[in-house]
């Protein structure tokens, strides 16, 4: 009777273990139902606050600047020497030095003025999606499929293997999809398909902070310009833009208005607002302080994805790589398009503007960079 | 076992709801204000930019002079 006494005490504990769990999950359920309700609040009421503010759209404020003419951009170089498609390029603060990065697992240096090749590393991954100059000009950091991203410093001794000196930075868990130097050589941010956005140590490759919040790959990045303070914008394959803090690692803003994958973010001059890039086939300007979207620049002719955006030094002209081939140039404060630019015999993949304003470089998957001005 | 899903589905949740309540909370202005503020700026700064303007070939180092010719 001994044996029937405990398997009945036995049966009676594990019926009221049961009890218990299903009883906790009954609790979890409520509060999650809760929680849900609450997040369904607020983001009703996020978008009645920034409805409330919307009194009036950009090129009406615009209405009386004078429209802009007619322009003249032609391609003034052209950069051969890829032997695959061009993902990534970036100019060197000299206004003069690019680096671009290719498919085929090299990465270039070039002095735009005469087109000559500088230096040429060969990473040990196809598709480098991403390149970026350092600040002093002495180094270029680069990555993708390979999931790092690695700094070169650049030699002045031509004959020199860069590959030797490279420096393994960052490490994600999946592809590199873009990167940046901050505002000096020792600090890296990158983006990545995990769906996070991290800020490295160049020197040690610690992980400095991270940025978590994408629902999906992050495609892009860009930073503030200096004077506006520590934050950057990011944007995905979940369609949002975010603004982080990069001190707390803090999402501060969130933009959801695109219909497809973001491709590109870029920073207005002034730091006050950002445009965006999409495979929707429009590019977006989004005001900061106003916390909104504020223009669309589309037409129904333009039914390809927009790979790459950048502003003219004054923000009134944006330019848009788009997968179509074609370079489309929009007045920013009027929404209309200014000028559409033909050359390249495959999708746009890249485009930033130099940084004195000057010209602006674009990359295609046709294996050619490309300088207008 | 189901317990453990509902309970990360509870911490997603509520990283969810903390981060709108501080997206809700920030402050915001007018967009005509807002508007006026990004007009202001390009039309401050559009006489310094070349690819707005455009600048004299011979300031450009993209685009080739025009030459010269003496007899």
């Amino acid at each position: 009777w001994i044996n029937t006494t405990f398997m009945a005490f036995c049966h009676i504990y594990s019926l009221v273990m049961a009890f218990r769990a299903c009883l906790e999950e009954v609790q979890l359920n409520e509060t999650l139902t809760h929680l849900k309700t609450e997040s369904e609040t607020l983001k009703s009421k996020l978008e009645d606050e920034r409805a409330k503010l919307h009194d009036v759209e950009l090129h009406q404020v615009a209405e009386k600047v004078e429209g802009l003419g007619q322009f003249v951009m032609k391609t003034r170089r052209t950069l051969k020497g890829h032997g695959n498609k061009v993902l990534c390029m970036d100019w060197c603060k000299d206004k003069r030095r690019i680096v671009s990065s290719s498919q085929d697992g090299k990465v270039i240096v070039w002095d735009a003025f005469t087109t000559n090749k500088e230096h040429a590393v060969t990473m040990p991954c196809t598709w480098v999606m991403a390149c970026a100059y350092a600040p002093s000009g002495c180094a270029v950091a680069c990555g993708g499929l390979d999931n790092k991203c690695s700094v070169y410093p650049l030699s002045l001794d031509k004959n020199e293997n860069l590959a030797a000196k490279k420096k393994s930075v960052a490490m994600h868990t999946n592809y590199l999809s873009a990167c940046s130097f901050t505002n000096s050589d020792m600090q890296i941010l990158t983006s990545s398909g995990d769906g996070t956005c991290a800020l490295w140590d160049v020197e040690s490759g610690q992980l400095l902070q991270s940025f978590h919040g994408h629902a999906a790959d992050v495609l892009c990045l860009d930073l503030a310009p200096s004077e506006t303070g520590n934050t950057f914008v990011s944007g995905g394959c979940d369609k949002k833009a975010n603004v982080w803090d990069m001190r707390s690692g803090q999402c501060i803003q969130s933009f959801e208005t695109h219909e497809s994958d973001i491709n590109s973010v870029r920073y207005y001059p002034s730091g006050d607002a950002f445009a965006s890039g999409s495979d929707d086939a429009t590019c977006r300007l989004y005001d900061l302080r106003a916390d909104r979207e504020v223009a669309i620049y589309s037409k129904e002719s333009i039914i390809f994805g927009v790979s790459s955006v950048d502003f003219s030094l004054s923000g009134r002209l944006l330019f848009g790589g788009y997968n179509d081939y074609t370079i489309n140039v929009w007045d920013v404060l009027k929404g209309t398009r200014v000028s559409i630019l033909f050359g390249h015999e495959n999708r746009v993949s890249t485009l930033r503007v130099s940084p004195d304003g000057t010209a602006f470089c674009t990359g295609s998957w046709d294996h050619t960079l490309r300088i207008w001005a | 076992m189901s317990n453990n899903n509902a309970s990360n589905n509870l911490i997603t949740a509520k990283r969810a709801v903390n981060q709108l309540r501080l997206e809700a909370s920030i402050r915001r202005i007018k967009v005509s204000q807002a508007a006026a503020e990004l007009r202001n700026f390009c039309l401050q700064n559009a006489s310094k930019d070349p690819l707005l303007v455009g600048v004299p070939s011979s300031d450009n180092p993209f685009r080739p002079p025009k030459s010269c010719s003496l007899f």
